[in-house]
């Protein structure tokens, strides 16, 4: 009883699609192959987002605090403690795993509004610490000198492509791993937490097990996509990982790419990050557009530019016979 | 140790509080009434302040210039919960459970925040500004001070909890908007127009955080997102006093700017906003709803 | 034997009284009908056995095991599963992803297909359950149920606004799947369904039991008639 794109072939595409963006990314300047990065990191933060949120349904302000325990965890131990990134890379993603369990446990206490409102604290908590910390976080003036990831002798491309083909490959990973997860057992319990949670408990749904597994899979990947940001920027500040920067970037991502969609948010982010990025637009109109496009998506297509994709796709694939149960566009902006 | 301090530190926390109440008690009013969370509340308190900056900076009188941001704030207020609020509570689906209304009323809130933030940012840029204090002078007593701008913000939450309160209890709309926050089906069926009960509220509100931000932005340095910060303890009040509920708004938001002011005074000023935030953690862990939440808030 | 013994069972929320101690003893293969006038106390007792409600006094002994009521996911996790009032089920999602939420929980995810066809689902599989016409939406809510494999099924007005032939097909599905070994705790305002249906009844009123024997008994007792004399003349107009 799975959906109806079979896992293999969503893994088989999603490889297609990655070796296709390596291909083209390597045949792009600097400049660009920076946007690809960005882009892609992003992708990764909204992609892993939107399993907490688009599929069970959790409104978490946590996340960029989040980003950062990842990127500082790295820039610790391979700027202070000598580590190599690719031992660096899994240690960041486990210890924002751990911490993330920590605060889904505290934050899984309440609902709603509150758990919205408890995780903007958690959020402000954090950044405050890494302002706070000044001796490990280098506070204001952050974090200098920041080791980038070693390149592998075989491997001869620019430091800067290096860094987007690490970035396009994190993305793969999380891309392939969301789906595992939404297909497991877990992502079916997540889907009927987000629906109708008292209905889940009464089917025997381990509520507290699927919604921390959600939370906990956000957070690692959360923690790798901040690693990889550290050692490629070499440089990291406090100002990267607030509440309302990355962690109101992220929900813009997801809702505009589409809730409750994989590849959604990576539209999301490709159009919210890497654009303005490209045509060079100021970060406060960027920032003012993100409120725009979040709150017209929110108020006239929640399910975001993956439902608009996928009802013109429907309607465009029905045209030639007569629609049997005729009301597949409803059903697409409602559920 | 230091005891001597303490009366001192007392009346300042006393004039913090009270801003944080006066934000509060418009963040708990439309909540309570309406049920929406109004992230933009912080907006409204910003906007306060730089409108009576700007009017200032022109010459104006900064009580007349307060007034005329008092209503232009309120205007903003409509502005949003007809922008912001009203179509993501008549699209489809609102209320079909699960997903339901609580996550796009959040999102939209978060968004219309944003919006302000950042068209305040575009107007004004980022650097911080003040507003020249329209007032000078203190009391001194032998155990503390207290400047003549302390006390009247401590008496501006004192008229405006009187206003409030006479409009909710003296007044017909009043009835009307405390029956909606009672039973919002019930107050539709015996007649109540939800129209005049959503502006009033909203109104109320908007200008309670105008007040709040043009009197704090005599005393504290202004800057596009200095709401976000008084809106997020408003919410800690609100878990402490009950949403909903007027007297614990004011009562939470003194408690709280006490509680900071001598964590500031005693402790160290980096960790006083950590503190806050970890009451408010501390106090939806005791009590997930908040000390007096009513079931109702986790639709 | 008895599968499901309720001893002593009081349920209040603030002052007011929904169980006043409820003592019942439903056999192991029965179809077994309780009926009652509104706040009765009939949702509740369903409440409190499948592990929703924690009652404020009393026990519920379940084949033969103490210490119940457990929390509701260990009651599924023993086979006891309810249904609700309002059909629920997951209105945002497809049929099919309904009933993968089902099978997650689902001792034997195979007998999904058997249940799809038996409740009319496959037409249906990819359309929205919001969008279903109400008596399908009804038997994919009493289809979830089933998934988990339970051993009581505890339906809470499975009837309710269903047309005389829909009830009646409703009827036949709980009959096949009693047949198959599920004892049923059946919660129904329309009487005569249920006079149909069940082995034994009981007749809850205000938090107590007022009466319990079979069927015909049942129809017999003044005390019985008294409680539900306008309704069961507005049922038999039905």
């Amino acid at each position: 009883m799975t959906g109806s794109n079979s896992f293999p072939r969503t893994v088989i595409a999603a490889s297609a699609v990655f070796i296709a963006s390596c291909a083209v990314a390597l045949q792009l300047n600097d400049y660009y192959l920076y946007v690809v990065t960005i882009g892609a990191i992003f992708a990764v933060l909204a992609v892993s987002f939107d399993v907490l949120l688009g599929y069970t349904g959790y409104l978490s302000l946590a996340h960029g605090a989040l980003y950062g325990l990842g990127a500082y965890s790295c820039a610790v131990l391979t700027a202070n403690h000598g580590f190599g990134f690719w031992t660096a890379l899994p240690i960041a993603g486990l210890i924002t795993g751990a911490v993330g369990a920590i605060v889904a446990l505290l934050s899984f206490r309440t609902r709603g509004l509150y758990f919205a409102v408890l995780t903007l604290g958690i959020g402000l908590i954090g950044h405050q610490l890494f302002l706070v910390f000044d001796e490990v976080t280098g506070g204001v003036g952050g974090f200098v000198g920041i080791p980038g990831p070693e390149q592998p002798d075989w491997l001869r491309v620019s430091p800067t492509a290096y860094s987007a083909l690490l970035a396009l490959g994190l993305l793969w990973v999380t891309f392939v791993a969301a789906a595992a997860f939404v297909r497991s057992k877990l992502g079916a319990a997540c889907l009927a937490i987000r629906e109708d949670i008292t209905l889940a408990r009464a089917l025997g749904i381990r509520v507290a097990g699927a919604r921390l597994a959600a939370f906990t899979f956000s957070a690692v990947f959360a923690g790798l996509a901040g690693a990889l940001f550290a050692s490629m920027s070499n440089f990291i500040a406090p100002e990267s990982f607030t509440v309302l920067g990355t962690g109101f970037q992220l929900v813009a991502l997801v809702v505009v790419g589409g809730m409750g969609t994989l590849w959604g948010p990576i539209v999301g982010a490709i159009l919210l990050t890497a654009l303005p990025e490209a045509l060079r637009v100021a970060a406060t109109y960027s920032l003012l557009a993100y409120g725009v496009l979040l709150l017209v998506f929110v108020i006239f297509a929640p399910k975001g530019i993956a439902s608009l994709l996928k009802a013109a796709l429907k309607s465009f694939r029905k045209a030639p016979r007569p629609a049997p149960d005729a009301t597949p566009l409803r059903r697409e902006v409602t559920s | 140790m230091m005891l001597e301090l303490l009366p001192q530190q007392l009346a300042n926390g006393l004039a913090l509080g009270s801003t944080y109440a006066l934000v509060a008690l418009g963040l708990t009013l439309i909540f309570g009434v309406l049920l929406i969370p109004n992230f933009a509340h912080g907006e409204f308190y910003m906007l306060g302040a730089f409108v009576t900056y700007a009017l200032v900076a022109t010459g104006l009188n900064f009580w007349l210039a307060m007034a005329t941001a008092v209503v232009l704030v309120v205007l903003i207020g409509w502005i949003v919960d007809r922008v912001v609020f009203q179509p993501v509570a008549a699209a489809p689906g609102h209320d079909s459970g699960g997903h339901g209304s609580g996550l796009s009323l959040m999102i939209s809130a978060l968004a219309g925040s944003i919006i302000l933030q950042q068209l305040a940012t575009i107007i004004w840029g980022t650097e911080a500004r003040t507003i020249p204090a329209p007032m000078t002078g203190m009391v001194r007593t032998s155990l503390f001070t207290i400047t003549y701008l302390q006390i009247t913000i401590i008496a501006t939450l004192a008229v405006a909890w009187t206003a409030v309160w006479l409009v909710l209890h003296r007044s017909r709309l009043g009835l009307a908007i405390r029956a909606t926050s009672q039973n919002r089906d019930a107050a539709l069926l015996m007649g109540i127009s939800m129209t005049r009960v959503r502006l009033a509220t909203f109104a109320i509100g908007a200008a309670l955080g105008a007040v709040a931000g043009a009197l704090l932005g005599a005393t504290f340095p202004i800057y596009p997102s200095m709401g976000v910060n008084p809106v997020l303890k408003a919410f800690v009040v609100l878990v402490i006093g009950g949403i909903g509920s007027l007297p614990g708004a004011i009562v939470g938001g003194l408690v709280l700017g006490m509680v900071e002011v001598m964590v500031a005074g005693y402790g160290s000023s980096q960790f006083q906003d950590i503190g806050t935030f970890l009451i408010l953690v501390a106090v939806l862990l005791i009590r997930p709803q908040g000390l007096f939440g009513r079931a109702q808030v986790e639709r | 034997m008895s599968l499901l013994e309720i001893k002593g069972v009081e349920a209040r929320f603030g002052g007011v009284v929904a169980l006043a101690g409820v003592t019942l003893d439903i056999p192991e293969g029965v179809i077994f009908g309780l009926i009652g006038p509104n706040g009765a106390g009939k949702t509740t007792l369903i409440n409190v056995v499948s592990g929703l409600v924690k009652p404020t006094a009393g026990s519920v002994t379940f084949a033969g095991e103490d210490g119940g009521p457990w929390p509701i996911a260990r009651s599924v996790s023993r086979g006891i599963v309810r249904t609700f009032q309002q059909t629920r089920a997951f209105l945002g999602l497809t049929v099919r992803e309904n009933l993968r939420i089902a099978a997650v929980s689902s001792p034997d995810p195979s007998c999904i297909e058997e249940l799809v066809d038996a409740c009319g689902l496959g037409p249906v599989l990819d359309r929205t359950a919001g969008d279903l016409p109400y008596a399908t939406l009804r038997h994919l809510g009493i289809a979830l149920a089933l998934a988990l494999k339970p051993r009581l099924l505890l339906l809470d007005e499975p009837a309710v606004g269903l047309e005389a032939a829909q009830v009646e097909r409703l009827g036949a599905l709980i009959r096949r799947w009693h047949a198959s070994g599920i004892t049923v705790l059946l919660v129904e305002h329309n009487v005569r369904f249920l006079m149909e249906m069940s082995d034994r009844v009981a007749v809850l009123d205000r938090g107590a039991v007022l009466f319990e024997g079979t069927p015909a008994e049942c129809q017999e007792r003044q005390e019985v008639i008294d409680v539900y004399l306008g309704r069961r003349h507005a049922d038999a107009a039905h």
